[in-house]
């Protein structure tokens, strides 16, 4: 069940010379991940993800999403493997496009043959899981901030009743509180739905603080899927992708080093690192 | 003095609220000044204001002492450039060195001296190999240092970057943020950075918050990042570092020598970031 | 991604022909159409000289005759159309070949399933036009045969000598028009094409006609036209995530794709012009004002030679035609 990908390659154009993905192997769970996709950009991220919702076919490789078999073929029905994958794109302005917030949150569950009545309930269901205030849904999605914007996007991808959910980049461009809201929301989302969640992003703090498993992406291979924990202890790792630590875990090791804390497990959130430095002296 | 603000206000037509509310500042020339606000609170309309793209509702504005009006709008936007936040939607010409001439054909410059200008600002910007290079094939960032080489290559003295960062992978917003702290040290422009990032207003002169329209904290970076409640009133979060000194400052645990040595680690650390 | 967005049919190569000044070429263009319509309809030799012009450009530019075949096929069905009417409908000179035509309810029947046939497996099929060229001759041929059954119907088909000539004549002239265009499109980037046309319309500057504001109007298009397709790329993409599926639904359903589509275009194409229009008046830019160009067209020797060519043998051919009729 979930997501299989074994030996997945793929390319844009036949003739292209480097492969967008080159034999990638995952396995994601149905139920309670949340992982992070990091890598530079144009490291397959947004390529990887669109293979995950049937956007995208590998050349060579199988997968398998949720027991089907996705494949290039016309006798394959792919609403139903969009129906357990659902994805999110960097920018709500692609999609949304009714007259109220509400017809546009139920614009995907009347796409996948529900009726306008169970549609609205969805809607209604998927609103209150993002929280969005109820007098918003009878506005123009065009009126809305981009925060708020953002989470009509996710309600309407929610509203799908997917198993696993994808985000791309869901924090670029909103404000320091706009991202932790967000993410509070997913994080809130997910233990009362235990829906699995994948985020593409770029951001270490918001990667450390929220998800559990990393996968790092770099030219179109796997080249990491592990916990957190062992990601961000992996040095040499880090140095040869170029990826940067999390605040917190970049000033814990530099105060190590200058001997004014010390500590066993790496601390990669500010409440960590807080604890540890007053921690620490509590036992001296 | 370059900018000017006296009590300037600014609304849209069909909406009573004040996005900028009897604003008055003064800027210096050749210092740089971060304006810090959420998104929503008003900051870049400031920038719009100052390049004359929106006009004050009431006040006024002056630029280099001129009065910034339909008559001296022309004249006073050959000292001023601005880089906005969507890269593709600023980038004008069909190739890198069309994009950077663009301005300078504007402002009717004879070739030969485009042609130069053209190759020392992109040489600065390090987009020298890209000349002939169409937008579709290049990153976010270097879109924005294309936009920085057509800011320079006018010749302006003062250089706002409007959010410039928001939409790059951390990799663009090193490079951006480089190329900013180098025209500030090395080329001695007056600039002005809008963000909701404290990390990019770290390495400003001085930090105006901006809420509701209104200024709320107006100093130096290090003042500025002492005032916690205001600034998370203003929508805004502290850096993970200093928010960390915040926390050991409270507590009796520590040793007070001690809490002094982990707090200036801490805080020349964020600095050095 | 890239590959398949390419704007414009412009392939670079490192070629003389790349390197002719664009109002060099869009000279050459005007006279050579021109001329070819000027050239009396049966006369070969002035015709394969306009050709040739075309043809030494195709074979200089270094760019695969392939690329050329392409664009022809575009337009190969109403070159073969034009020339079957020429070749039917023209009675003038003497019969060429006279062919008996036998309908009969077996050639008909027989007719009939070769063209479904092609029509089941076209699909498959390399050269279609080449192939369905042929099986039209061959489904001529067999009406020639009474083959079993009796004819109901005999007639004559006949073709006479001036109907050849002119359908040729027809297909040579828009097989020239055609390659000299597309040599045109393949070797010139289309900026180069937008200044060139910016400088014909200077004159008219003169006059108060604000030709700089529509040149940039192209030139702008031009730069936008890929990111435009990328866009609408990222939201078939976005949309069909959230159920759209444009091979299903009822009528009123694909409608409302449609608009799902169309609707977030718009917007973003509003909120990118306000952007850009916003950059480039931050950037001094005056609808109308005098402009300095980075972009400096200059004629080198070649041109020169080339232009001087083009126009003697244009003047030659009008002096011919007008020596033409006074004869």
């Amino acid at each position: 069940m979930g997501i299989n990908f074994q030996n997945v390659d793929f390319k844009y154009a036949k003739k292209a010379s480097h492969k967008q993905l080159d034999n990638v192997s995952l396995n994601i769970d149905e139920k309670d991940e949340f992982i992070a996709i990091v890598g530079h950009t144009g490291s397959g991220k947004s390529t990887l993800v669109q293979h995950m919702n049937a956007l995208l076919f590998a050349n060579s490789g199988n997968i398998t999403i949720f027991d089907t078999k996705v494949v290039r073929n016309k006798k394959i029905k792919l609403k139903p493997i969009r129906k357990h994958v659902g994805l999110v794109f960097q920018f709500p302005e692609y999609q949304v496009f009714e007259t109220t917030v509400l017809d546009d949150i139920m614009f995907g569950p009347k796409n996948f043959g529900k009726t306008t009545d169970l549609a609205k309930e969805l809607a209604i269901k998927a609103s209150q899981l993002v929280g969005l205030d109820e007098e918003l849904l009878t506005r123009s999605p065009f009126t809305l901030s981009g925060g708020q914007m953002r989470k009509v996007a996710i309600a309407g991808a929610l509203a799908i009743d997917p198993d696993i959910l994808i985000l791309d980049e869901p924090t670029v461009g909103l404000d320091p509180k706009g991202k932790i809201e967000l993410m509070e929301l997913l994080l809130a989302m997910q233990n009362k739905t235990h829906k699995s969640i994948i985020i593409i992003s770029h951001d270490m703090n918001i990667v450390a603080k929220y998800t559990k498993r990393i996968m790092v992406m770099h030219s179109g291979k796997l080249v990491f899927d592990g916990s957190k924990e062992a990601l961000f202890n992996n040095e040499a790792l880090l140095k040869e992708y170029n990826l940067d630590l999390p605040t917190a875990a970049y000033l814990a090791k530099e105060l190590k080093a200058m001997h004014l804390i010390d500590y066993d497990s790496l601390p990669l959130t500010k409440e960590e690192l807080t604890h540890i430095i007053l921690g620490d002296s509590c036992n001296e | 003095m370059f900018i000017e603000f006296k009590d300037v206000s600014f609304k849209y037509p069909n909406n009573d609220k004040n996005v900028i509310d009897h604003l008055s500042f003064t800027l210096e020339k050749g210092s740089m000044l971060a304006i810090l606000g959420h998104n929503g609170s008003g900051k870049s309309t400031i920038a719009k204001l100052i390049m004359g793209l929106l006009k004050a509702t009431s006040g006024s504005i002056y630029i280099c002492d001129t009065l910034l009006d339909e008559k001296s709008i022309d004249d006073l936007r050959q000292k001023m450039s601005i880089i906005f936040q969507n890269p593709d939607n600023q980038f004008v010409g069909v190739t890198v060195k069309d994009d950077i001439a663009f301005g300078l054909e504007n402002h009717q410059i004879p070739r030969q001296e485009m042609l130069e200008k053209i190759s020392k600002y992109a040489t600065l910007v390090d987009m020298m190999a890209f000349l002939d290079a169409n937008p579709e094939n290049l990153s976010g960032g270097q879109k924005q240092r294309v936009a920085i080489a057509g800011a320079l290559a006018m010749e302006t003295e003062l250089i706002i970057f409007d959010e410039a960062t928001s939409m790059l992978d951390p990799k663009g917003t090193k490079e951006i943020n480089a190329m900013i702290k180098k025209l500030k040290n090395e080329h001695n422009k007056t600039i002005i950075t809008i963000t909701h990032n404290l990390e990019e207003a770290l390495f400003a002169d001085r930090v105006m918050v901006i809420n509701d329209g209104k200024i709320v904290l107006d100093g130096s970076p290090q003042e500025v990042l002492k005032e916690q409640t205001i600034l998370e009133a203003s929508g805004l979060k502290l850096i993970d570092g200093i928010a960390i000194i915040k926390e050991i400052e409270k507590t009796s645990l520590l040793s007070k020598e001690n809490k002094e040595k982990i707090c200036e680690a801490l805080w020349e650390l964020t600095f050095k970031m | 991604m890239n590959d398949n967005i390419v704007f414009g049919q412009y392939i670079y190569k490192n070629s003389i022909i790349h390197k002719i000044d664009p109002r060099t070429k869009l000279i050459m263009l005007l006279l050579i159409m021109i001329g070819t319509f000027l050239i009396p309809s049966d006369n070969f030799i002035l015709l394969l000289i306009a050709l040739l012009i075309p043809l030494i450009a195709v074979v200089f530019s270094k760019i695969s005759i392939f690329k050329y075949l392409k664009s022809l096929k575009q337009i190969a069905f109403v070159m073969l159309f034009s020339f079957a009417f020429q070749l039917f409908a023209n009675h003038q000179g003497k019969i060429l070949i006279s062919l008996a035509i036998n309908f009969s309810v077996t050639n008909i029947i027989v007719a009939i399933l070769i063209l479904v046939l092609f029509f089941l497996i076209r699909k498959y099929l390399p050269f279609k036009m080449l192939i369905f060229l042929g099986l039209v001759i061959l489904i001529l041929y067999l009406f020639r045969f009474p083959m079993l059954g009796n004819a109901f119907k005999m007639t004559q088909i006949n073709i006479y000598e001036k109907g050849l000539i002119h359908g040729s004549f027809l297909i040579l002239r828009v097989f020239t028009i055609i390659l000299a265009s597309t040599t045109l499109t393949l070797t010139t980037k289309p900026t180069d094409l937008t200044n060139a046309i910016d400088w014909f319309l200077m004159p008219l500057e003169k006059i108060k006609i604000k030709t700089s504001i529509f040149t940039m109007m192209i030139s702008i298009a031009l730069r936008f036209i890929p990111t435009l397709f990328n866009e609408t790329n990222k939201i078939l993409k976005a949309q069909a995530s959230r159920g759209v599926d444009f091979n299903e639904g009822k009528f009123i359903e694909q409608i409302k794709q449609i608009v799902s589509l169309l609707v977030p275009m718009f917007v973003i194409s509003i909120k990118r012009a306000e952007d850009l229009a916003d950059a480039m008046e931050a950037r001094g830019y005056i609808p109308g004002n005098k402009r300095t160009k980075l972009v400096k067209m200059k004629l080198k020797a070649l041109d020169y030679i080339l232009l001087l060519a083009t126009f003697t043998l244009f003047i030659l051919l009008i002096l011919l035609r007008c020596g033409v009729y006074a004869l």
